[in-house]
C-alpha cells in the first residue's frame, strides 16, 4: 500500500532502543526490505513526542499538525489507508 | 432805666418826618427786632426770652409800633427741623443771608452698594458619574474584499491536533529529515517508532 502514497507522503522510521546502531538499524532495513528511510536512536525525538510504546505511529500534516497517534500493535491496510487519505485531504 | 418798648408817648409815635422817626424809634426797632428773632430761633410765644427787669411779664409790643405801619408781618409757622428766614421789618437793616434750606439727606436714602462677584463653586465628578463612553470603531467598508483570516497556530505538544514538536533527523542512507522543511513545502510526514528485537 505505501508506493501507492510514497509520492504525496513521506514516511521515516526512528530507532527507539540506544543500544542499536545505525548498521544494526540498517540491516534490519535490509533483510525487511523497507523502501522507506530508516533512523537510528534519537532521544529527543522520543522526549518531545512522548513516545512510550514501541511500534508508535504519529502522523503529521503539511500544516505540522498531529493527526493521527498510536501506540503498540498493528494497523490494518483499511486504517492506514484511512491515516493517509487524512494527510493527503488537507 | 427805661424800657425801650415801654412808656412810649404818643407824641412820640406820632411825630412826622421819616428823620425825626428814626431817631425816635432806633430803640424800638432795636428791641422789637431782637424780640422776633427770638421767637423766630426759639419757636415759642412771645415772653419766653427772659430779660433782666422784666422775667416775669411777656414782651408786648408797644401800641405805636401797630399805628405807625402795616401790620407787623407774622412768621410762617413752624416746621420741626425746618429754618425759618428772619422776618424782615420795614426799615430794619439788611439781614444776613439766609443759609441754605436744604433739608439734609434722609436716612432712608440706599446707599449703592456694589454686590460682591458670585463665585460659582467648582463641580466635582461624583463618585456615581458614570464612566465615559468609549465609540465602538466603525464598520468596515462594504465591498471591500477582507484578507484572508489565517487561524493561529495550534499549541505545541504530541497530542492529537496539536502542533508537532520540531525535529532534525539522519537517516542511515545520510538523507537529513527536517519538520520545518517539510513545513515549508507543505510535505505531511509519518513517523514510526520501532525496535530490531
Amino acid at each position: 500500500m505505501y508506493p501507492d502514497y510514497a509520492d504525496r507522503v513521506l514516511f521515516i522510521g526512528i530507532g527507539q532502543d540506544p543500544s542499536e546502531s545505525a548498521r544494526d538499524v540498517r540491516e534490519y532495513a535490509e533483510d525487511n526490505g523497507y523502501p522507506w528511510g530508516m533512523a537510528p536512536y534519537d532521544g529527543s525525538v522520543i522526549l518531545d513526542y512522548r513516545v512510550i510504546q514501541q511500534s508508535s505511529k504519529v502522523a503529521v500534516n503539511g500544516a505540522g499538525v498531529i493527526t493521527f497517534r498510536d501506540g503498540y500493535g498493528k494497523l490494518s491496510t483499511g486504517e492506514w489507508r484511512d491515516v493517509f487519505e487524512e494527510l493527503i485531504g488537507e | 432805666m427805661k424800657h425801650p418798648l415801654k412808656n412810649i408817648g404818643q407824641s412820640e409815635m406820632q411825630s412826622p418826618g421819616r428823620a425825626g422817626r428814626r431817631a425816635a424809634d432806633l430803640p424800638l426797632l432795636t428791641g422789637a427786632l431782637a424780640a422776633v428773632a427770638v421767637i423766630v430761633m426759639t419757636g415759642c410765644a412771645p415772653g419766653a426770652s427772659p430779660t433782666a427787669s422784666n422775667a416775669s411779664a411777656p414782651p408786648t409790643l408797644p401800641p405805636a409800633a401797630t399805628a405807625v405801619s402795616a401790620p407787623m408781618p407774622t412768621a410762617t409757622p413752624m416746621t420741626p427741623g425746618a429754618i425759618q428766614p428772619p422776618v424782615l421789618l420795614p426799615g430794619s437793616p439788611t439781614p444776613p443771608p439766609v443759609l441754605s434750606t436744604v433739608p439734609p439727606p434722609t436716612v432712608d436714602a440706599p446707599i449703592p452698594v456694589t454686590p460682591p462677584p458670585t463665585v460659582e463653586p467648582t463641580v466635582r465628578p461624583t463618585v456615581d458619574a458614570p464612566p465615559p463612553t468609549v465609540e465602538p470603531p466603525p464598520p468596515p467598508p462594504i465591498n471591500v474584499p477582507t484578507p484572508d483570516v489565517v487561524p493561529p497556530a495550534p499549541p505545541t505538544g504530541h497530542r492529537v491536533g496539536q502542533s508537532a514538536p520540531d525535529f532534525e533527523v539522519t537517516t542511515v542512507d545520510g538523507v537529513t529529515v527536517s519538520l520545518t522543511d517539510l513545513k515549508q513545502v507543505n510535505q505531511p510526514i509519518v513517523l514510526y517508532f520501532f525496535a530490531t528485537w
